[in-house]
């Protein structure tokens, strides 16, 4: 059968990055074609390209015959592919039918609006579509998550695609809600749309596509028929085998527990999360985008209102309610979004390091000056942070440097325990390889560690034990010797869940 | 290596006459200083003793009040009911005086008047999460229109018995050669430099304005500070005030209207004095002196009253272009 999609030979570099190298994607009318991968495989990269966001360095993209090198996102979607996001923007107080003509408007002339027109219509496209029987006059700001992605399906299908392209689209989702999209996309299937899926719930897969692509770092792996495959051989395609980067790993003698979380639960994003962490421990956390790992210690340090669960930390019950209050028992969190959570990058490194434990500088009030330099002077040494001074303003600072301002403000304040969120994004190679090194250094001065990372090898090289989230919970525990990648990345899908069901 | 220090002098011959990088950083007070000088040279009476004293008087009211504003700016806010804060604390205290009481106690009672207002800003922008331009508009707009019903239509409060001499000094006595309301910017400056930029709070002032969030992430109180500077901006207007009522014997109301925009001024051209372009104690003295010399000057040299408001505003905006175009050549 011709390709409705080829895509040839992409190439597309990043500074520092080859995100794509030679990827071929090719989708026959009437399919849905899911692309796999794990984080940072270059799924996203790939759509981009294809919607026009993004300009290959090499290769073509031939849609229906013509070639869509060079065309913008608007003359790609009026060529027939739609996309549909995780997120995607809307005004809240829009209602449907204004969203579902935003910018071709049914018109009286004159540039007037006929709006009984365009609600009747919406009405009418609505149920014709997707047999939705959501009011057109309600605001966007009303409707659920799942409801919003319905409308800005109908949407993209007003204009009759050929294509329609779902990026993580059950992300936000309910159990339920996932039915109902499933449902929507097999009846687009059963009017000839041809679909691309991208997720990385491997259920979500066997269940709807027909053939699947996988990437790994950049390159394809292979594209097979879904039927012949099983859910270990994708997964095992998706991680190969190597393990590149080196990891310090440091053995330091592990004691007692420091911090036990028990029964945390916030909203269903976070479901019923307990686990200890020892002192002189590294206890990994691996997920896929989504999972609720960022969410989860962000209960455990206070920054979101948990619905449930107790804190105990040293064996003493603790109420943490603020960062305040759990910084005062010790506990420390690296965030995910250094830039605009970990540092305040308009500030100098001195008052971003001192920042939590200004007090303690501090007499009646006053900044005690001379004590706070010599303190933040020795955390720039010890942490080898490349500064013409401490005055130097944070955003002056490569990635690396910020991260470890945003650990010398820990480090200042001792931390008992300190969490890590995908403490390495964006870092380059020597930078990581230090910041591993201190966290070596945490636990052998006895301190725990939390790692949360969606980096397979990190999680795998440092951590003594490791926990897997699926679903805001947790899925599996692992010790060192147990954890694989296969093992990892099959839990982090959901498979443990499945063989339960 | 040979090489680089030949191509040396060539570098040198292209390079610009005018630095942007020291018009972004000392501009604004380049400019302030090239004003003073041409003012010496061509208004009669411009360089003396008394003239100097004069202008320090002129700005003090704005001078205090550019502080408050200072601080709420720099904790990311902004304070559109700065003006009403000042009429509170005259209208308050001179109320108080006309009604019998000393001057102690009115004073009191004119600062507890900008500490109402300040709080309710405070309340509205740290409790309830309202932007701080909407929320200070809406008290603006209110305490305003408690002003003309409270005098009647906008009648001034004259106190029938005369103003005590203890109130009056505090616009109209001196300490040594010294107007004691210059005396009173001059503690302000240090109380407010030292809390801004000396204690743990004005760090955390800072810190707040920058990125609440990671404040937050790193234990700081971001409402309590936010809180406190509303309070603290209110309450020092509120002096303002009361020094205001006092030069005048009388409570004035909407007096303070004009001051909003000229503090918000003051703090925007000092803040082009700060390397980093923040909102800084000195940086905003400076701004506030520019504003205050700009209409001595005219009045020296009789410059029909009409036309003053559009050379302060056409010298303003003049300043500002210049140090943010600066700022953006800047290496």
């Amino acid at each position: 059968m011709a390709a409705l999609l080829e895509m040839k030979g992409i190439r597309k570099e990043f500074p520092g990055v080859v995100a794509l190298d030679g990827v071929d994607f090719s989708v026959v009318p009437g399919e849905i074609h899911a692309l796999l991968g794990e984080n940072g495989a270059g799924k996203s990269t790939l759509i981009k390209i294809l919607a026009g966001l993004y300009t290959p360095d090499r290769g073509t993209v031939v849609f229906r015959g013509e070639q869509l090198n060079g065309l913008s996102p608007q003359q790609v979607q009026a060529r027939g592919i739609a996309f549909i996001h995780q997120e995607r923007a809307y005004i809240p107080y829009f209602t449907v039918g204004q969203t579902l003509f935003l910018g071709r408007e049914p018109s009286r002339g004159a540039g007037l609006i006929d709006w009984p027109r365009l609600y009747r219509k919406a009405s009418e496209e609505l149920v014709r579509i997707l047999g939705l029987e959501i009011d057109p006059h309600a605001p966007m700001e009303s409707l659920t998550v799942s409801e919003k992605q319905l409308v800005d399906i109908t949407k993209a299908l007003i204009t009759n695609p050929s294509l329609i392209v779902f990026d993580e689209p059950t992300g936000p989702l309910s159990e339920g809600e996932i039915e109902r999209l499933f449902a929507v996309i097999k009846r687009l299937k059963s009017q000839g749309v041809t679909v691309v899926y991208i997720s990385h719930r491997l259920d979500e897969v066997f269940q709807i596509c027909d053939r699947a692509t996988v990437l790994k770092d950049g390159k394809n792996v292979t594209t097979l028929e879904v039927k012949d495959a099983t859910p270990d051989g994708i997964v095992r395609l998706m991680v190969g085998k190597e393990l590149k980067e080196k990891f310090p790993k440091v053995v330091a003698s592990i004691g007692d527990p420091i911090l036990e979380v028990s029964n945390l639960c916030r909203g269903h994003v976070v479901r019923n999360v307990s686990f200890k962490l020892r002192r002189g421990e590294i206890l990994g956390i691996y997920g896929l985008v989504g999972a609720g790992r960022t969410e989860m210690v962000r209960l455990v340090f206070g920054a979101d209102k948990k619905d449930a669960g107790s804190i105990m930390v040293e064996g003493v019950p603790v109420i943490i309610n603020s960062p305040r209050e759990a910084i005062d028992q010790g506990i420390a969190l690296v965030p995910e979004d250094r830039r605009g959570q970990g540092v305040i990058v308009e500030m100098s490194v001195r008052d971003n390091v001192t920042l939590p434990s200004l007090k303690g500088f501090s007499r009646a009030g006053f900044v005690a000056s001379r004590r706070e330099r010599a303190a933040v002077q020795n955390f720039v040494k010890q942490l080898n942070i490349k500064t013409p001074g401490i005055d130097h303003f944070v955003k002056y600072l490569s990635g690396g440097n910020q991260q470890k301002v945003v650990l010398s403000k820990w480090l200042c304040g001792s931390a008992k325990v300190v969490i890590f969120d995908q403490p390495t994004i964006g870092i380059d190679v020597g930078a990581k390889t230090e910041i591993y090194r201190l966290m070596g250094k945490l636990v052998s001065d006895g301190a725990g560690v939390i790692l949360v990372s969606s980096e397979i090898p990190e999680v795998l090289g440092l951590s003594d034990r490791i926990l897997v989230m699926y679903r805001g919970r947790i899925t599996a525990e692992l010790s060192r010797e147990e954890a694989t990648p296969d093992r990892l990345l099959f839990y982090a899908m959901g498979g443990g869940v499945a063989d339960v069901q | 290596m040979h090489t680089g220090a030949e191509n040396r002098p060539i570098v040198a011959l292209r390079r610009p006459l005018l630095k942007w990088t020291f018009v972004a950083e000392y501009g604004t007070l380049a400019a302030f200083v090239t004003m003073c000088l041409v003012l010496s040279a061509i208004a009669p009476g411009f360089l003396t003793f008394d003239n100097i004293l004069t202008i320090l008087r002129q700005i003090s009211v704005l001078g205090i009040i550019s502080l408050g504003m200072t601080l709420v700016m720099a904790s990311g806010g902004i304070d559109l009911s700065i003006g009403e804060a000042l009429d509170a604390g005259a209208l308050v205290s001179i109320s108080l005086i006309a009604a019998g009481f000393g001057a102690v106690p009115s004073i009191l009672g004119g600062l507890a008047g900008g500490l109402v207002i300040g709080a309710i800003n405070g309340l509205l922008v740290a409790g309830f999460g309202v932007m701080p331009f909407l929320a200070t508009l809406g008290v603006h707009s209110m305490v305003m229109s408690l002003e003309m019903v409270y005098t009647r239509g906008g009648l001034p409060i004259y106190p029938y018995g005369g103003v005590p001499a203890s109130f009056n000094f505090l616009g109209r006595g001196f300490i040594g050669p010294v107007p004691f309301p210059v005396v009173a910017l001059a503690a302000c400056l240090l109380l407010f430099y030292l809390m801004l930029h000396r204690l743990t709070l004005g760090r955390y002032v800072y810190a707040v304005g920058e990125n609440p969030e990671a404040s937050r992430l790193s234990g700081v109180n971001v409402r309590l500070v936010t809180f406190g500077s509303y309070v603290i901006a209110s309450v020092i207007a509120a002096f303002a005030g009361i020094i205001l009522a006092s030069r005048v014997s009388s409570g004035q109301p909407l007096a303070g209207e004009p001051y909003l925009l000229d503090s918000i001024a003051a703090v925007f051209m000092g803040r082009t004095v700060s390397r980093e372009g923040k909102a800084s104690i000195l940086g905003s003295l400076v701004g506030a002196a520019f504003l205050g010399t700009v209409m001595n000057g005219m009045t020296l040299l009789n410059v029909v009253f009409y036309m003053q408001t559009f050379i302060k505003g056409a010298l303003l905006l003049g300043v500002l272009a210049l140090a943010s175009y600066a700022r953006t050549r800047r290496t």
